[in-house]
């Protein structure tokens, strides 16, 4: 058990916006939250990636509270590929990505070599030495990608390690955000547990092994893809009358809109 | 790794750690030349700094001053003037200026990284006036302080720390809503902040006598002149306190252009850097100001040039901004003597005739003052 949700509340200023969430996510993993705008998905964010810390429930991480965690150790454990980052100083991509290195205390030459196996992994060799101030939403995305795999990297690759997305794709086009995802989901072959926020239903019946549906601050469904992705569910969360049917030569269900 | 691997990425690989070796080199090498060239004129600066002024100019000046230390006996009777001037007048003004110059300089890029933005500086956000009517209001209501403690050197650049945190920690209030900074807001509370000083600034020079009348007028305008080993003796432990805070603080300033949230995901205990930092420019831009009044636009100009010449990676910036910032001031403060000379322009003016224009340039350039959090 990689990270596990118990009873997770959380409220700001008495008006509660997480009730009773329980989820898990196993090593290498890939689990989808979705649920309108407003449902809690951010604040759930938040809460596993330690940046609130007044929640009531259990969150544990490897089995451990975690509150037990100082932030650097979090920081070596859990990283956090945000929507976008807005950068005023043309930094190149090779220090961005060093910048997630920021929590390991080792020589600038291991931290040259992670970040350049990043970058190889990734496909973005070709950049490093370009500004990020200058690159196309697709490639900046890939960077922080390689930053975010930078920071939680060591001597067992990624395995046992938890990686936290935040509408990953919102910036990107179809192509790209095809790519970024299948590119996350074959890290969780090497053991890397994945938790990803997200409106996108298509996303979460292509790349989710599990979904955990949010509506209004309740954890409505938590369950493997196809059992939660149905009908009923998405109409409850989003009020949507669709259709979740599978396509011939399209692996997943794909939901569509039946209004 | 066996995923994600394409047939052509050994080549790939190959071709792109040659180029990162190429891309370091560059930037290493453009860091060497600014600490080599910065260095090399900083003494070049220094020595012109001590061979000018309304004694005379003595371009020999700086030699005999170290020939002087190294001799025993005493120098010919029509150099003591000169050596004397030199000694106790020229050189600790020239140390005063380079210390106040690199200090404010890391002050003003630390401002620019806890406030996330290129225009937060000491002057403009009103750090510097607050700290300027502590002293005044020391010099005023103070009386005979000055005369009968033995650590008197040390409590107008404390008072001056004083001023300057209690205006940074209003500045901060304000500036922030709701967890959210906002620079327009801090711009504005610094607009408030420096109107506050100007108000406490103008009451305390009207209840002031002639003595104190000339102290004040010449905190707000900054000046050199009262450079002494004395002052930078007093000077000496709260600007190495303050730079020592602010480089160790380098990875952090880093990670925090990326935002908060970014820096504590990476682990970086962010109050705990904030109020450091908070701390650290509070005892600079105090003792600065303690020494020699408000000096604008140090901390906003120099930490751009420096950027613009090796990048924004605060662990280059900040001592890249020290050496230009001693420069910059130093040479700023030859003209003021030089232009208008046997008298002394206050530095200030100097100082805001560069900079101010600088500031407008940043706003045209950016076409408005928005957010960029």
């Amino acid at each position: 058990m990689l990270l596990k949700s118990e009873n997770l509340s959380v409220s700001y200023e008495k008006s509660s916006v997480l009730q009773d969430v329980h989820f898990q996510v196993e090593q290498g993993e890939f689990v989808a939250v979705i649920g309108e705008n407003g449902a809690g998905k951010s604040t759930l964010l938040k809460a596993i990636s330690g940046e609130i810390t007044d929640y009531s429930g259990g969150i544990t991480f490897d089995g451990n509270p975690l509150s037990d965690y100082s932030i650097t150790a979090l920081s070596k454990m859990r990283a956090v590929m945000s929507q976008s980052i807005h950068f005023q100083y043309g930094f190149t991509v090779e220090e961005v990505i060093l910048f997630g290195r920021a929590p390991h205390d080792e020589r600038r030459s291991k931290s040259l070599r992670v970040i350049r196996e990043m970058m190889s992994i990734l496909n973005i060799c070709h950049l490093q030495g370009k500004l990020i101030t200058e690159l196309s939403g697709g490639e900046r995305q890939r960077v922080f990608l390689a930053k975010s795999l930078a920071q939680i990297w060591d001597y067992d690759g990624l395995y046992g390690k938890l990686l936290l997305l935040d509408e990953p794709t919102s910036a990107l086009d179809l192509k790209h955000q095809k790519e970024a995802l299948f590119e996350i989901k074959q890290l969780t072959n090497a053991g890397l547990g994945v938790i990803c926020i997200t409106h996108d239903m298509n996303l979460v019946t292509a790349f989710a092994d599990k979904a955990l549906m949010l509506a209004n601050g309740h954890g409505m469904a938590f369950g493997p893809t196809r059992t939660v992705m149905n009908e009923a569910n998405i109409l409850q969360c989003f009020g949507v009358k669709t259709k979740v049917v599978n396509i011939e030569g399209i692996a997943h269900p794909v939901v569509v809109n039946a209004a | 790794m066996s995923h994600a691997s394409t047939h052509s990425e050994p080549n790939l690989n190959k071709q792109s750690s040659i180029g990162l070796f190429e891309k370091l080199d560059e930037q290493q090498q453009r860091v060497r030349a600014l600490y080599w060239f910065g260095s090399l004129f900083t003494l070049i600066i220094g020595a012109i700094a001590i061979s000018v002024g309304s004694y005379g100019v003595d371009f020999s000046l700086p030699m005999k001053l170290l020939s002087n230390v190294f001799q025993t006996e005493a120098p010919a009777q029509s150099e003591t003037g000169i050596l004397f001037i030199g000694q106790e007048l020229r050189l600790p003004r020239v140390v005063m200026t380079m210390i106040v110059g690199a200090v404010l300089s890391m002050c003003g890029a630390a401002m620019q990284g806890l406030f996330r933005n290129p225009m937060a500086d000491p002057s403009l956000l009103g750090i510097s006036g607050g700290a300027a009517v502590a002293a005044a209001a020391v010099i005023v209501f103070g009386g005979g302080i000055f005369t009968t403690w033995v650590g008197a050197a040390y409590v107008l650049p404390s008072a001056a720390f004083a001023g300057s945190l209690l205006s940074m920690l209003m500045i901060v209030r304000m500036g922030y809503r709701k967890g959210y900074l906002s620079i327009v807001t801090l711009l504005l509370a610094g607009i408030a902040m420096n109107a506050l000083a100007s108000t406490g600034l103008g009451y305390l020079s009207f209840i002031a006598d002639d003595s104190s009348l000339r102290l004040i007028t010449y905190w707000t305008m900054g000046s050199f002149g009262g450079a002494s080993w004395q002052v930078v003796m007093a000077l000496l432990p709260f600007c190495l306190l303050s730079t020592i805070l602010i480089y160790r603080q380098r990875e952090a300033l880093n990670l925090l252009l990326m935002g908060e949230s970014e820096a504590r995901y990476l682990g970086i205990n962010v109050k705990r850097v904030k109020n450091t930092l908070l701390l650290a420019v509070a005892l600079g831009v105090g003792a600065s100001v303690s020494a020699t009044g408000m000096i604008a636009f140090v901390g906003l100009v120099v930490p751009h040039l420096v950027r613009k010449l090796v990048g924004p990676d605060y662990r280059t910036l900040l001592p890249g901004s020290a050496l230009i910032g001693a420069i910059l001031l130093t040479a700023s403060d030859i003209v003021s003597r030089l232009i208008v000379a046997p008298a002394e322009l206050p530095i200030g003016i100097v100082t805001s005739a560069i900079g101010a224009p600088f500031f407008l340039f940043l706003l045209l350039k950016r076409g408005s003052v928005q957010d960029a959090a």
